[in-house]
C-alpha cells in the first residue's frame, strides 16, 4: 500500500502508510502527462529525512517507478510539521547530480594532477585494509585521522567507534558552534547548546543570530515566526552591521560595529544593574559571581564609551534596556556568527550574561535544555594492546596554546600541526565532508599536504575540492540512499530521533559510508570485528532504536493533537505503552519516521547547571580584556571593512553547489542568480564612482575577487558586505566555482580561546574592473 | 462552481524561496544559466519580489512571493489567436503547450510579466530526468509556460475523489508552493466558499490585489504588512 497525496495532506491521525517495497531503478521515464502511464506506474511516498543542512527535517519522497520525483515536508515530525526549505526542495538535484562520483576511484600517476582509474569495491577495500593493518602492526595507528563535520546521528558513533578500536584519538569533527558551546560551559558547565523557546518568548534581540535562515531548527523558526506575526505577539531586534534576512524581518534594526556585540550587551547590562532592572530573585538563586560582575560593571563600563565604539546611539541603548525589563520573557539570542571576531567568545558570554539578568534561564520563553533521546547506548569496546597503545598517544588536537577545556577544533591549526608533523606527522587521512573552512584552507594548502600526508582517502559523494586530493575514492551514497538516524539539535527543546531511509537503491556503485566502515571491520582480524557484530548498519540502528521503545517516554511522531495529549500526561508523570511488542513499535517507527518527546521538565537544576555551584556564573575577568581592544586598525590601503555573511539555508559544507535550483534563488534581493555580488553603501559607492551592478575588484592583502556591485543601504558607509557558499555555475564542476571564493580574501586571524577564524577583522578597497 | 484563489500574508513572509524552488521542482521547470541571466531568459513561474527602502540605518524591505495572478479579467487570455491560453470554470488561467504557437502575444501583454517563453530548448542532463515529475510535461522550445496553479493535482485530486466515489473537498487540492510554505504566508482554497479561510481573508481591511487599478482582477489577494514593518 502507499500513501495518496491526499491522506498526508489531511496531517490528521489516521494516517497510514504502508512499508514501502523498493522497486529497482528503472531508466524508464515518462513523456507526457497521458493519464494512463501514471495510473499504472507504482507511485509511492517514503518518509525519510532531509540531511541537506544538519536539520533533519521530516520529508516525505515521492517515488514513482524507482525515481524520486518530488520531496514534501512529513507532516507528522515536530520541526518541520510538513514543511521543506528551499535546499531541502531542491534536494533531488544532489541525487540525481551529474558530479556524482560513479564508484571508487584510485588516482594514478602524479598526486598533483587529477587522473582516476576506475576500481571495483574490492580492490579499493582490499587498499585501505591493507594500509590500515599495516600501519597498526607497525605501531602507528595514532597517525591515521578522519576529518568530517559534527552531525547528529549514530554515524558520528560508528565513526569514532571504529577510530578507537583502530587506535587513533585524530577523529576531528567541525563544529561551528563551538564557541556557544564554549559559552555555555563557562557558564553552566554544560558543553552542549541551549534551545530557545522562541514560541513563548515576547522579545527576540538577536545579536546577529540567523535564527530565521541558518539555524539547524530554522523551519521551526520559521513556522514559530508566521504564527507570532499573525498573532502579533512578537517583537524583533536584531543587533547587526548588515541589513540581514532576520533585520529585514525584525520590528528594528540596530546596525553596530562589526565585533562590538558583547560590549553593547554590558552596556545594556550596567542600565539593568544601575536600574536595578534585573530578575533579583533569580540571581540570588541561581548564579554566582554577581557581585564581582556587578563591580566590574559599575567601574568599567561607561555608556558614552559604549555609545561610541558600538556606534549605537545611547538613546537606542536605554531603549533596548527598558525594552528587555518590561516585554518579558525575553531572550538574548547569538550564535555562531559572533564567534568569527578576535573576541567571540567574550562576546557569547556577554550576550548570555543579560539571560540571566533576566532570570529566562530554564524558564518558559527563555533557555530551556533538550533532554537526550533514550537510544540504546552501543556496547563498550574492548581494545586490544596496539589500540590502548595508541590512544594514549598526543591527538592532534588543533588549538596549540588554547586554554579552554573543550577547544574547537578549527581546520587551519588541524592542518597546521599536520603539516608541521608536530606532535606527529599523519600518515594517512581520510576526509568525509569537512566543511567548507576546511575546504578553502586546503585549496590554499593543497600542495603542501600533498607533501605530508602520504595516503588520503576521500569518502566525498562528489567531484569536489576534498576528492581532488585524495588518492582514493570511496564514494559515499548520498542520505536519499541509505539507513541514517538524525537527532533533533539541542537548539530545539523536543527530542527528536528521525529516521532516514533509502528512497532509492544506491546509484552507480556508490556506498553508503556506514557499510563501507562495518565491512572494514570485518577485514580487520577477529578481535576488531567482534566491536562490529551487526549484519549491516539498518540492524545497528535498530538495536539503538529499541531503547526508544524500552525508555516508556514520548511516543512514535503523531497528530498535533496526539501530541498535546501526550505532553500533558507525561508531563504529570503518565505514559501508556502504544504498541504491545519491540517488533510493532519498530514497524510504526519506520512507518511514521520517528519519536519525540513532546514533554519539558523544569527545574532539573543538575541537568542545566552542571558545574560544582549549579548556577550560572557571571563572568567578569574571563576575556573582559576584550572590551575595547576590537578596533581594527584604519588603513589608508585598504579602507573598507569586509563582512562576509552565510546565505539562507547554506550549512558549511559544499554539498549546495550541486543544487541549482537552490543556487539561483540566493541573490533573490538584488535580482541576481548566478553572480557573487558586493554590497556598498550608496555614499560609499558614491564617493568611488561606483554605480549599481559595476563589476568591481574587491581587494584585500590576501588577493582580489571580482564580484558586481550592488549599492544597498543594508551597510553602513565602512563596511562592505560580501556573500559566502554562492556559486556562479550552475553545475559546478569541481573548483570552478571557487575561484571566487571570498574566503579567499580573509587574513588569516582567529579568535583568541576558540581558535575560529576571524571573519571580521579583514580589510579591503574595491575598485571597478574593465567590464568583464 | 469553485473559484480556486490565493491569500498572501505579507506579514508572515520570510522571503526564504521555499515556494519558489518547489514550484521548479513539481513543475519542471528548468533551472537557468548565466547566459540567460544576462538575456533576462530565466523562467521561475514563483518569485519573491523585494522592495526596499529607506536610507541607512532606517531601512526596510518588503518580500511579494507572486504567483500568476490568475486574473479574473485577464489580458493574456484576450490576445492569444489560437486559444492555448485560456480562463477554465474553477477560475484557473491555463496554458496548453500543444497549442502554444509561440507568437508570444500573451507574453507582451500579461501587465505582471509572468508569462515565460522557451528561448531554447530546456536543458536536463540525462542524470537529472530522473527527477522529472512525470505529472507534468516537459516544455520545447518555442512555447510558453506560466503558473498553473498546480493545476494537474487539481486532476489527480478529482481522479482521487472520483475514484473512492466522493466529493473533491477543498483541502484536496495545494499548490506546491502552498504547501511548503514554512511560515503559513501563503493560503489556498475556494474564493466562492463563504466558509474558506481564503474566502474569509480576501475581504478583510488588509488585503489588496496587485495594480487593481487596471482592472485585471486578480485571484490572487495580498494582505498588507502590520505596525511592525511601519
Ligand atoms: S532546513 Fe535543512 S533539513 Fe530542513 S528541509 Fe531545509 S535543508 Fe533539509
Ligand atoms: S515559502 Fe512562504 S515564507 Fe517562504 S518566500 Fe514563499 S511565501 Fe514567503
Ligand atoms: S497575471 Fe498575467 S499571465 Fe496571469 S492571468 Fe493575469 S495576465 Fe494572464
Amino acid at each position: 500500500m502507499t500513501i495518496k497525496r491526499r491522506d498526508f495532506l489531511k496531517i490528521g491521525g489516521g494516517l497510514s502508510l504502508g512499508l514501502p517495497l523498493y522497486t529497482c531503478i528503472s531508466d524508464k521515464s515518462y513523456n507526457s502527462t497521458s493519464k494512463s502511464s501514471w495510473l499504472a506506474a507504482v507511485e509511492q511516498w517514503i518518509p525519510s529525512v532531509c540531511q541537506a543542512c544538519p536539520g533533519g527535517c521530516g520529508i516525505m519522497v515521492r517515488v514513482i517507478d524507482g525515481r524520486a520525483v518530488k520531496i514534501e515536508g512529513n507532516p507528522l515530525h515536530p520541526l518541520n510539521k510538513g514543511k521543506v526549505c528551499p535546499k531541502g526542495q531542491a534536494g533531488l538535484q544532489l541525487l540525481y547530480s551529474p558530479e556524482r562520483v560513479r564508484g571508487p576511484l584510485k588516482k594514478i600517476g602524479d598526486r598533483n594532477e587529477e587522473r582516476w582509474e576506475t576500481i571495483s569495491w574490492d580492490e579499493a577495500l582490499n587498499t585501505v585494509s591493507a594500509k590500515l593493518q599495516q600501519l597498526r602492526e607497525s605501531g602507528k595507528s595514532h597517525t591515521v585521522a578522519f576529518a568530517g563535520k559534527n552531525q547528529q546521528n549514530t554515524t558520528d558513533e560508528l565513526v569514532s567507534r571504529f577510530f578507537e578500536v583502530y587506535g587513533s584519538p585524530n577523529f576531528f569533527k567541525f563544529d561551528e558552534w563551538a564557541a556557544l558551546k564554549n559559552a555555555y560551559f563557562v557558564s553552566q558547565g554544560i558543553y552542549d547548546l541551549m534551545a530557545v523557546d522562541l514560541h513563548n518568548s515576547r522579545l527576540i534581540l538577536s545579536f546577529g543570530a540567523n535564527f530565521l535562515s541558518n539555524w539547524p531548527n530554522v523551519m521551526e523558526n520559521q513556522r514559530i515566526y508566521g504564527e507570532k506575526r499573525a498573532e502579533g505577539d512578537l517583537k524583533i531586534i536584531q543587533i547587526e552591521p548588515r541589513f540581514s534576512i532576520e533585520a529585514s524581518r525584525a520590528d528594528k534594526w540596530i546596525p553596530i560595529n562589526q565585533g562590538s556585540e558583547g560590549l553593547l550587551a554590558l552596556g545594556i547590562a550596567s542600565i539593568l544593574i544601575k536600574e536595578r532592572l534585573f530578575n533579583q530573585a533569580f540571581v540570588e538563586r541561581f548564579t554566582s559571581q554577581f557581585n564581582e560582575f556587578r563591580d566590574f560593571i559599575l567601574q568599567n563600563i561607561y555608556l558614552d564609551q559604549v555609545s561610541e565604539m558600538t556606534g549605537v546611539p545611547l538613546s537606542t541603548i536605554i531603549e533596548i534596556a527598558k525594552e528587555f525589563h518590561t516585554r518579558q520573557p525575553v531572550v538574548a539570542v547569538s550564535d555562531f556568527n559572533l564567534s568569527y571576531s578576535n573576541k567571540g567568545l567574550f562576546n557569547i558570554l556577554a550576550v548570555h550574561s543579560l539571560n540571566a539578568l533576566a532570570g529566562n534561564i530554564d524558564s518558559p520563553g527563555g533557555f530551556l535544555r533538550r533532554r537526550q533521546a533514550p537510544l540504546t547506548e552501543l556496547p563498550p569496546v574492548t581494545l586490544d594492546s596496539i589500540a590502548k597503545k595508541a590512544l594514549s598517544e598526543e591527538e592532534h588536537s588543533g588549538t596549540s596554546g588554547s586554554d579552554l577545556l573543550f577547544p574547537s577544533k578549527n581546520a587551519k591549526d588541524m592542518i597546521d600541526s599536520m603539516l608541521n608533523k608536530s606532535p606527529y606527522g599523519i600518515s594517512c587521512l581520510f576526509l568525509s565532508s569537512p566543511g567548507h573552512q576546511f575546504v578553502s584552507f586546503i585549496q590554499k594548502k593543497k600542495a603542501d599536504i600533498l607533501e605530508s600526508i602520504p595516503f588520503i582517502v576521500s569518502f566525498s559523494s562528489f567531484m569536489d575540492e576534498t576528492s581532488s586530493l585524495a588518492d582514493l575514492i570511496l564514494p559515499d551514497t548520498t542520505f536519499y540512499e541509505k539507513w541514517q538516524d538524525h537527532h533533533s539539535s539541542p537548539l530545539s527543546e523536543i527530542p527528536i530521533v528521525g529516521i532516514s531511509r533509502p528512497v532509492i537503491q544506491p546509484l552507480y556503485q556508490s556506498r553508503p559510508l556506514e557499510s563501507t566502515l562495518l565491512t572494514l571491520a570485518k577485514t580487520m582480524g577477529e578481535d576488531f570485528a567482534q566491536n562490529f557484530p551487526w549484519p549491516d548498519y539498518r540492524e545497528l540502528l535498530l538495536y539503538r532504536m529499541k531503547g526508544l521503545f524500552r525508555a516508556k517516554k514520548g511516543s512514535i511522531f503523531s497528530s498535533s493533537y496526539e501530541e498535546a495529549q501526550l505532553r500533558i500526561l507525561e508531563e504529570r508523570g503518565w505514559w501508556t505503552p502504544q504498541h504491545d511488542s519491540e517488533d510493532a513499535f519498530i514497524k510504526d517507527l519506520l512507518e511514521k519516521g520517528g519519536w519525540q518527546d513532546p514533554s519539558y521538565h523544569f527545574n532539573e537544576r543538575s541537568f542545566v547547571y552542571q558545574n560544582n555551584s549549579q548556577r550560572f556564573v557571571f563572568v567578569s575577568s574571563f576575556g573582559i580584556e576584550g572590551v575595547g581592544s576590537n578596533e581594527n586598525q584604519e588603513n589608508e590601503d585598504y579602507p573598507l571593512r569586509l563582512f562576509l555573511f552565510d546565505l539562507p539555508f547554506t550549512s558549511s559544507d559544499s554539498s549546495s553547489k550541486n543544487m541549482p535550483w537552490y543556487q539561483e534563488n540566493l541573490g533573490f534581493r538584488f535580482g541576481l542568480l548566478w553572480k557573487i555580488w558586493v554590497e556598498v553603501n550608496p555614499e560609499t559607492a558614491g564617493a568611488l564612482g561606483i554605480r549599481d551592478k559595476d563589476i568591481v575588484w574587491v581587494e584585500s592583502p590576501q588577493g582580489r575577487i571580482k564580484a558586481v556591485a550592488k549599492i544597498f543601504p543594508g551597510v553602513g558607509p565602512e563596511i562592505v558586505g560580501m556573500p559566502l557558499n554562492k556559486t556562479e555555475y550552475p553545475l559546478a564542476s569541481k573548483g570552478e566555482a571557487d575561484i571566487n571564493d571570498p574566503l579567499h580574501l580573509l587574513e588569516e586571524t582567529y579568535d583568541e580561546r576558540t581558535g575560529i577564524p576571524d571573519r571580521m577583522s579583514t580589510r579591503v578597497k574595491i575598485y571597478k574592473a574593465r567590464r568583464r | 462552481m469553485r473559484k480556486w484563489g490565493m491569500v498572501i500574508d505579507l506579514d508572515r513572509c520570510t522571503g526564504c524561496q521555499a515556494c519558489v524552488v518547489a514550484c521548479k521542482a513539481e513543475n519542471n521547470v528548468v533551472f537557468s544559466d548565466p547566459t540567460q541571466e544576462e538575456t533576462h531568459r530565466a523562467i521561475s513561474w514563483m518569485s519573491v519580489l523585494t522592495v526596499l527602502e529607506g536610507e541607512y540605518p532606517d531601512v526596510k524591505e518588503k518580500y511579494f512571493p507572486r504567483p500568476c495572478m490568475h486574473c479574473e479579467n485577464p489580458p493574456c487570455v484576450k490576445v492569444c489567436p489560437v486559444g492555448a491560453t485560456y480562463k477554465n470554470p474553477e477560475g484557473i488561467v491555463a496554458q496548453v503547450y500543444t497549442r502554444c504557437i509561440g507568437c508570444r502575444y500573451c507574453t507582451n501583454n500579461c501587465p505582471y510579466t509572468l508569462k515565460y517563453f522557451n528561448y531554447s530548448r530546456p536543458r536536463w542532463s540525462n542524470e537529472m530526468k530522473n527527477l522529472l515529475n512525470p505529472d507534468v510535461s516537459r516544455r520545447q522550445v518555442g512555447v510558453v509556460e506560466k503558473c498553473s496553479f498546480c493545476h494537474h493535482r487539481l486532476q489527480k485530486a478529482k481522479e482521487d475523489a472520483r475514484f473512492e466515489k466522493r466529493e473533491l473537498r477543498e483541502e484536496d487540492y495545494v499548490p506546491a508552493c502552498v504547501q511548503t510554505c514554512p511560515t503559513g504566508a501563503l493560503i489556498f482554497g475556494d474564493l466562492e466558499n463563504p466558509k474558506s479561510e481564503v474566502h474569509r481573508l480576501s475581504k478583510i481591511s488588509r488585503a489588496f490585489r496587485l495594480l487593481e487599478e487596471l482592472g485585471t482582477e486578480p485571484q490572487v489577494f495580498y494582505l498588507t504588512e502590520g505596525e511592525w514593518h511601519g
